[in-house]
């Protein structure tokens, strides 16, 4: 790709996202989710192969295809209520734009495209998809959060942190599971998001941290598979043993940062009388770490038999990265500043 | 009124024609046919201008479709809406047509009612409205265009990597 | 309480920063200081109930016994830990000795804490450290599967546990142990209140574990290296019976209804778990079956809920802490020996390591609770307790007792008595390093035997 136009693309994508975040009207907010749509797919298609190409064309039908119904719920609503404003949202219509919402986001049961997409792109890419890309509409969402109905959004969660966890069971491909690894954390912060805004602006703050910290480290350890994952312990072990603590803090497991947030969002859910949701998301949580733990296993917990390293030399010039180290850090300890966190909200 | 039965019939025939999978510019065909008559529609309505401007690019756009689909498809023996499989979703449409027409015909009040009080609230402006109040938003829905250009212009780039091709 | 901490973490750098050479030596050196320092907790400071009061923490009656015994473990730990670590490269050493450094903290944090949430936190963050020590460092593969085993048996028990304390916190607006007995507790009237004290209890039954929920804990045992299986068995399970004395206080007139088929469950264990014993082939097993028939005994003192019960439990979650470390301390320099935990290889050992055979000789008269020792005071006050809980208890309480003196007896005279098989015959002698470590075990005991009101809570 010519330099000219990956600048073009990017700061398309970078526009697009900005033009949903500052505007205050359905067409504008609308026009930045398709520019948005529109720039990344070149990024997809950039390794020229069938997967790719496959990849973008689901991704482009599907995010075209929420994008029409978006514009078809915002004319309704302006039709209905005649102004064009996201905050005055009048609530029949939110349901469809909810829905479509979701669709763009890859929330559970409209999920399906995003592990297809995520398995056929590479994992630099597929780090833009899943955290810059969820950026944009769920800020439309967050706009109109107090117009949804309560009942949708905590369906879409529960829906969206089982099926994140079941699906990813059965999976050996890493990027397959951290879209559903994505996909569960979504249920998470959808489910919060009609009761208190800012505590879903938390959660998604802190999935981004660990979710590009996963994909920072899959990136510098250049494997697609579980049974490649296994082979890194000699190349970097340092950053094989961390991030098998940070896929543990994906998890939610309590010392690390992923606790945080779903902590704070089962108090949310228990203050508003909704303590069996609250166990039933907890205990879906439950199914994620299933794989987490899968991962770390092989990433630092067991050793291949057949490479001991003893005449290997130990780093083999992977050096970690800076920004990786900083986010490493802010995924693993966290906890302990819940209180100063919060307060940034 | 006799114009916006005719107008709605030919619109929901061409729908059909296109839902019906027949070969690619015979649905290009009825895609021209539904745009027409839509905007044909619009005009029943007393939007004019807009229909026309609509009219002017559908047709600007259809006849890309129309080409690009002919190029893209060069069949020798194209389906048409005679052939067997075709006609079979033709008939399935028709019926559904039909089969929503029962279930809905006696709502249709409904949709009268709602037309009265709230279609008028900014048709009196029209697109002087549009253009005057959404300056900006026609400069980024310009940018949206040329961004679709230039992914166009990327997918398609090189040998061997974009769709156009010969059956 | 950072008198304890700050040492503790100043474990971390040391560990990272000594020359080889003096690893094991310094880290043995500072955490039996550590230990020793301890013991001041011993000290109570004023006569109310709570002592060394901070921000968060404090300790009382239940908690020092507790915290001095992780304390006492940790230089145990490394003392049986050094002859297989030693092998692998200095890198893992460290982050061995740092991973029980890290359990001793969390575990000290979790048992004076006065917050519940922060009890909470603690009490998950040990699963960590734990499961790694297991999976990492663990010999066969069957290890994936017992860290597994380990981590989801917990959590669900666990996460239940955090919504119902986050949904006391919104009732009472406080969830500080100091000021918990004046909070509204909890009645058996509706169904909502029955499952809240299940999920209240059902964290703590699991660790503890109850029998039914215990199937994580011989997996974890027998995968787990010695020093994961001594932690485990001394401290680690007794997270469980620490929280339900904590909880059981606010859960006062619901548990007097719902506690019976847990108790049922616990005292049914004794006896089943007990039989398992006895047809038992793997020595570690046979230890980790035992140790869930005796935490059986510690549950259902605590259910009852009557001050007796209570100092029962905290009696015998010290003396069997201590006796089932040292039990897994003589299963493992059998194992380093013959390289195998199976009870039919290991026949005869008295012959071949006479003063060893005097430890595990000591070590099960220990484990069935044989008079002046603070495993028999626990368990007859428990006994006495239940007794007079309900007169018929004592059917499940006898026969448990009959039961752990046979399969303690069985444990010893089919590995030190008989002939000796042939392929044990050249195996190298006991280290002093070995004995040091279980007379480090006994020297305990026998204080206790002497002074025993450290452990009896408030009954002295």
């Amino acid at each position: 790709m010519s330099p000219y136009i990956l600048f073009v693309m990017l700061s398309s994508l970078g526009l697009g996202t900005t033009l949903t975040f500052t505007s205050s009207h359905w067409l504008l907010a609308w026009m930045g989710l398709e520019i948005n749509t529109l720039a990344i797919i070149p990024l997809m298609t950039n390794k020229h192969h069938p997967r790719a190409v496959e990849a973008a064309t689901k991704y482009f039908l599907t995010q075209a295809a929420a994008a029409a119904i978006l514009l078809f719920a915002s004319i309704y609503n302006a039709w209905y209520s005649g102004q064009w404003f996201i905050q005055d949202m009048s609530s029949p219509v939110s349901t469809l734009m909810t829905l479509a919402i979701a669709i763009k986001l890859g929330i559970a049961p409209m999920h399906f495209w995003l592990p297809e997409v995520m398995q056929g792109i590479s994992i630099s890419t597929g780090l833009i998809l899943v955290t810059w890309q969820k950026l944009a509409p769920l800020a439309l969402l967050m706009q109109i959060s107090h117009n949804i109905k309560p009942e949708l959004l905590i369906i879409l969660g529960l829906m969206s942190t089982i099926i994140g966890g079941w699906g990813g069971l059965n999976q050996t491909q890493i990027r397959k599971i951290m879209a559903y690894s994505s996909i569960a954390h979504l249920g998470w912060i959808i489910s919060i998001l009609h009761f208190m805004p800012a505590l879903a602006m938390i959660n998604l703050f802190i999935y981004l941290i660990m979710t590009i910290t996963m994909f920072m480290t899959f990136n510098l350890l250049n494997s697609p598979t579980i049974n490649t994952l296994a082979m890194n312990w000699s190349k970097s072990p340092i950053l094989a043993a961390t991030s098998a603590l940070a896929l543990l803090s994906l998890g939610g497991l309590p010392p690390l940062t992923g606790f945080m947030p779903k902590w704070l969002i089962i108090q949310e859910l228990t203050n508003q009388e909704l303590a069996p949701t609250a166990t039933l998301l907890a205990l879906s949580a439950l199914l994620s770490l299933f794989f987490y733990l899968r991962l770390s296993y092989s990433l630092s917990l067991t050793i291949m038999p057949n490479t001991h390293p003893q005449t290997l030399n130990w780093n083999m010039k992977t050096t970690t990265p800076l920004p990786l180290s900083l986010m490493m850090m802010m995924t693993l300890t966290m906890l302990p500043i819940t209180p100063t966190i919060i307060s940034l909200f | 009124m006799v114009m916006m039965v005719v107008f709605s019939v030919m619109f929901l025939i061409s729908l059909i024609a296109v839902a019906s999978n027949p070969s690619p510019y015979f649905a290009a065909l009825g895609l021209m046919i539904g745009a027409g008559v839509g905007c044909g529609m619009l005009t029943q309505f007393g939007m004019t201008f807009l229909s026309m401007i609509l009219f002017l690019i559908y047709l600007g756009g259809m006849l890309v479709v129309f080409a690009y689909s002919a190029a893209l498809a060069a069949e020798p023996y194209p389906s048409a809406w005679g052939s067997l499989e075709v006609f079979s979703y033709v008939v399935g449409s028709l019926m559904l047509v039909v089969v929503m027409w029962m279930l809905l015909v006696n709502d249709f009040g409904a949709f009268d009612e709602i037309e009265g009080c709230v279609m008028s609230v900014r048709r009196y402006v029209g697109v002087s409205e549009m253009y005057n109040a959404g300056g900006y938003m026609l400069l980024v829905a310009g940018w949206v265009l040329l961004v679709a250009l230039l992914v166009v212009l990327e997918l398609t780039r090189g040998f061997g990597r974009g769709c156009l091709r010969a059956v | 309480m950072l008198k304890l901490l700050i040492p503790t973490v100043m474990m971390f750098p040391m560990i990272w920063m000594l020359k080889p050479k003096w690893l094991w030596s310094m880290t043995t050196t500072h955490s039996l200081l550590i230990a020793s320092y301890s013991l001041s907790l011993f000290k109570y400071h004023s006569t109310a109930q709570w002592s060394n009061m901070s921000f968060t923490m404090a300790t009382d009656m239940i908690s020092t016994p507790l915290i001095i015994l992780t304390c006492w473990l940790l230089p145990l730990m490394i003392l049986a830990s050094q002859n297989h670590i030693t092998t692998e490269p200095i890198n893992r050493q460290r982050t061995y000795i740092t991973l029980l450094t890290s359990l001793q903290l969390l575990l000290i944090m979790a048992f004076s804490a006065t917050e519940i949430i922060l009890f909470y936190i603690m009490f998950e963050a040990t699963l960590i450290p734990t499961l790694i020590i297991i999976t990492r460092w663990g010999n066969q593969t069957e290890r994936l599967n017992a860290g597994t085993y380990f981590l989801f048996y917990t959590l669900a028990g666990s996460l239940p546990l955090l919504v119902a304390l986050l949904s006391l916190y919104k009732s009472t607006g406080s969830l500080s142990m100091i000021s918990m007995f004046m909070n509204n507790s909890i009645s058996s009237d509706t169904w909502t209140n029955s499952l809240l004290w299940a999920a209240c209890l059902m964290a703590f039954l699991v660790k503890m574990p109850l029998y039914g929920v215990h199937l994580w804990l011989p997996k974890a045992h027998v995968e787990a290296p010695i020093a994961g299986s001594m932690i485990l068995a001394a401290v680690l399970l007794k997270l469980g019976g620490y929280g339900m004395i904590r909880m059981t206080l606010i859960l006062e007139p619901a548990t007097k209804s719902l506690a019976y088929p847990f108790i049922i469950l616990a005292l049914w264990g004794i006896i089943m778990t007990g039989s398992i014993c006895m047809r038992q082939s793997d020595m570690k097993s046979l230890i980790a079956y035992s140790s869930v028939s005796h935490m059986g005994l510690v549950a259902s003192g605590i259910l009852i809920q009557t001050t007796w019960g209570f100092t029962g439990a905290i009696i015998l979650m010290i003396a069997h802490g201590l006796t089932s470390s040292a039990l897994f301390c003589l299963a493992n320099t059998t194992y380093e020996r013959t390289n195998s935990r199976t009870l039919l290889l290991a026949r005869g050992m008295q012959i071949i390591l006479p003063l060893m055979a005097t430890w595990w000789f000591i070590m099960s008269l220990m484990n069935m609770a044989l008079p002046p020792l603070p495993n028999l005071m626990g368990e007859l006050i428990i006994m006495v307790s239940l007794f007079n809980w309900s007169s018929w208890t004592i059917l499940l309480t006898g026969t448990g007792t009959l039961i752990t003196a046979t399969y303690s007896l069985y444990l010893y005279l089919s590995s030190q008595r008989g002939p000796a098989p042939d392929n044990i015959l050249l195996i190298e002698p006991t280290h002093t390093r070995e004995h040091l470590l279980l007379i480090l075990h006994i020297i305990p005991m026998v204080m206790l035997m002497i002074k025993p009101e450290f452990i009896w809570g408030w009954c002295w």
